[in-house]
């Protein structure tokens, strides 16, 4: 289970739990910045722990309103597509046209797809299901909305 | 001199009896208590109810509520499934444990994983009342006019780094646990309070299967 809390704008506390109540990791994302505030000894891992901080920081947005970002429109599936600079990767994010929704981001190197996040089922310009599926490693983390 | 006195009496007291839980007092004979935990334990061969499970996190504001039943039938045998907000089902069958997540069926040999193993003690302990008996846990013995309150404390290094401590509460009545209380190091908490208890109603063994 994910459990998020906004504590200021720009400021997300992102707990990991088991069903069971068992806590995983305990993140903090403030502006840029990173806190690790707890993990699970068997969980430790500095390469797991890297991409779930960089896979949540995409989702976050937080470095988004600082960056320079160039948009495209895609007449195929009638989506915006903003391309904002992470490092030396590009990170896509898809707005439909109708409705102004983020409905997929892309997270890639030159042309190489390396992570994608596909949301969906919006109800109150909020996605009841976010699928995060990596291409270069074998992780999928799929997130469905329990209760707002 | 009189006041220091009062003070040091003061903070003395205080220090002795922080351990103790408001409203309870030592269990004097902790061994008679343990022989009938252990008498009416064997007594019972299934257990079902209906379960509330309250996690605490100290940085948000509210409490994660998740409810659901579990089914317990002797020996090994468990059923532990979550119905609202959301569907997850943990089954335990001797040696064998399944996970349905999303009606995705995952099934595990207990005896590969540490952690499992560790699990399946835990939970199958727990809802009989029988870690008391466990060298794993140091305990202490509470009670009140309505509960016994069973304090335990992990040993091994690798539950303590998750766990302070687990309270048991247990009805003075039946001898049935009421409420699960599992304390982290950081306070935080998840407490499991059971109702609609009932025991040696018949179960059949295919509950225990997960497809």
């Amino acid at each position: 289970m994910l459990v998020t809390k906004q504590m200021q704008p720009n400021d997300y506390r992102v707990i990991f739990t088991t069903e069971l109540g068992m806590k995983l990791f305990d993140f903090e994302f403030k502006d840029t910045s990173f806190t690790l505030h707890y993990c699970v000894p068997q969980f430790n891992k500095p390469a797991l722990l890297k991409t779930i901080q960089k896979d949540i920081q995409i989702l976050l947005m937080n470095d988004v309103k600082t960056e320079i970002f160039e948009v495209f429109t895609n007449p195929k599936d009638s989506c915006y597509v903003y391309r904002i600079k992470n490092n030396k990767l590009h990170n896509y994010y898809f707005l439909d046209q109708s409705n102004k929704l983020l409905v997929k981001i892309e997270h890639a190197k030159k042309n190489t797809k390396k992570t994608t996040f596909t949301l969906n089922n919006y109800s109150d310009n909020f996605p009841s299901n976010i699928l995060i599926q990596h291409h270069d490693i074998k992780l999928k983390i799929e997130l469905n909305l329990l209760k707002k | 001199m009189n006041k220091l006195i009062t003070l040091v009496f003061l903070f003395f007291s205080t220090f002795l009896f922080a351990q103790i839980p408001a409203g309870y007092k030592p269990v004097k004979d902790t061994l008679a208590f343990k022989q009938k935990m252990e008498a009416q334990s064997k007594l019972v061969n299934t257990i079902e109810s209906d379960f509330t499970q309250e996690k605490y996190l100290s940085v948000m504001s509210e409490k994660i509520i998740t409810k659901g039943h579990f089914l317990f039938k002797k020996v090994n045998m468990l059923r532990w499934e979550y119905t609202t907000p959301l569907k997850y089902l943990i089954a335990i069958n001797k040696d064998k444990m399944y996970i349905k997540d999303n009606g995705k069926v995952s099934k595990y040999d207990i005896n590969s994983n540490k952690m499992f193993k560790s699990i399946n003690e835990m939970m199958v302990n727990t809802v009989q009342g029988n870690l008391l008996t466990s060298k794993d846990y140091k305990a202490k013995y509470y009670e009140n006019e309505k509960f016994y309150l069973l304090e335990l404390t992990p040993l091994q290094k690798g539950a303590k780094d998750f766990l302070k401590v687990i309270q048991l509460y247990i009805d003075k009545t039946d001898y049935a646990v009421v409420k699960v209380k599992m304390i982290e190091p950081s306070d935080d908490y998840t407490m499991i309070d059971f109702s609609n208890r009932k025991t040696n109603q018949p179960i059949g063994d295919e509950k225990f299967i997960v497809k």
